[in-house]
């Protein structure tokens, strides 16, 4: 294993700005999400209450979409907690730069990729549902 | 202090005593991020496949099903072919996020099998155009979103005018 040179470092650093600059604008579009999928959700819940018989090609109740919605918006606000988290122990890698701190950082990263795989399995999961939907709704 | 370490001589980077054990752990902590990197390329898989199909779809039928769009009033019933054309268009997107997904995997991969930082440089180097996906959709869903604001309304003001 060669060790680290300063040429390296410049590399790696150059590379770590631009993900904390990504990160700092993923954390506001993470707000719009998380406050997008929060709004969402008791509409559901209202909406399911009083008016479920409006829309009787719906396989499911309308409320059961609140929970999807709520779901989404926990996953959501994790992700940009975690985000947020990343780009800040960036910021503090890029002024005092050190193996251990780089090693932190990615430490960081990984689980955000994990939140990240969490929320692409869920989404995948929704994705399915909606498809079986629209192809039930239209061989109707 | 300035952001850029090299710029500010009290602040010069570089590998402390323990260089060894912490060059191991970044190593393996990009290893273990694979895991969660699949699991975003799955989704994307999804979404490549869920946007082409559903451009050719709409390309061969050439109509889009009222049952999709709310019956009598289905404003989209005789453009098919224009919305496929559209979804193939925008299945550009997953398809290169699929592409850079897969070619992080395969700098994590190296990561793991060589030890180097050159390996390490790579996977930083492709995480970052990563992380700027998000960002990427955000900004091509708000400009859609503009364009179809703007079609409602073309729409709605030459209705207006032949009633």
């Amino acid at each position: 294993m060669r060790s680290w040179t300063q040429d390296d470092w410049k590399r790696a650093l150059t590379a770590l700005r631009w993900t904390r600059t990504a990160g700092w604008a993923m954390v506001v579009i993470g707000v719009l999400y998380t406050g997008m999928f929060a709004l969402m959700a008791p509409l559901m819940f209202i909406g399911g209450a009083f008016e479920p018989q409006d829309m009787p090609e719906m396989p499911f109740p309308l409320w059961g979409l609140g929970v999807v919605y709520l779901i989404f918006a926990v996953i959501s606000l994790v992700i940009t907690v975690l985000t947020w988290r990343c780009a800040t122990i960036t910021g503090k890698l890029l002024r005092h730069p050190s193996t251990e701190g780089l090693a932190h950082v990615l430490r960081r990263y990984r689980q955000w990729w994990w939140m990240a795989g969490v929320f692409s399995v869920f989404g995948c999961l929704f994705g399915v549902v909606g498809w079986i939907f629209n192809i039930a709704v239209a061989l109707q | 202090m300035t952001d850029n370490p090299y710029d500010a001589p009290q602040a010069q980077p570089g590998p402390p005593q323990d260089a060894d054990a912490a060059e191991a752990i970044i190593g393996e902590e990009l290893r273990k991020t694979s895991l969660g990197v699949i699991a975003c390329l799955a989704y994307l898989l999804f979404w490549l496949l869920g946007s082409v199909g559903m451009g050719l779809w709409l390309l061969v039928s050439g109509t889009v099903p009222d049952a999709l769009t709310g019956g009598a009033a289905n404003p989209l019933a005789g453009m098919g072919r224009g919305l496929g054309l559209i979804y193939l268009g925008l299945s550009v997107f997953p398809m290169a996020f699929v592409l850079a997904v897969w070619f992080f995997l395969r700098a994590l991969r190296r990561v793991a099998s060589l030890h180097d930082p050159g390996a390490v440089l790579q996977a930083l180097s492709w995480q970052r155009w990563l992380w700027l996906i998000p960002i990427t959709l955000v900004v091509v869903t708000i400009v859609l979103l503009f364009v179809f604001m703007a079609f409602v309304i073309i729409m709605g003001v030459v209705a207006g005018g032949a009633g």
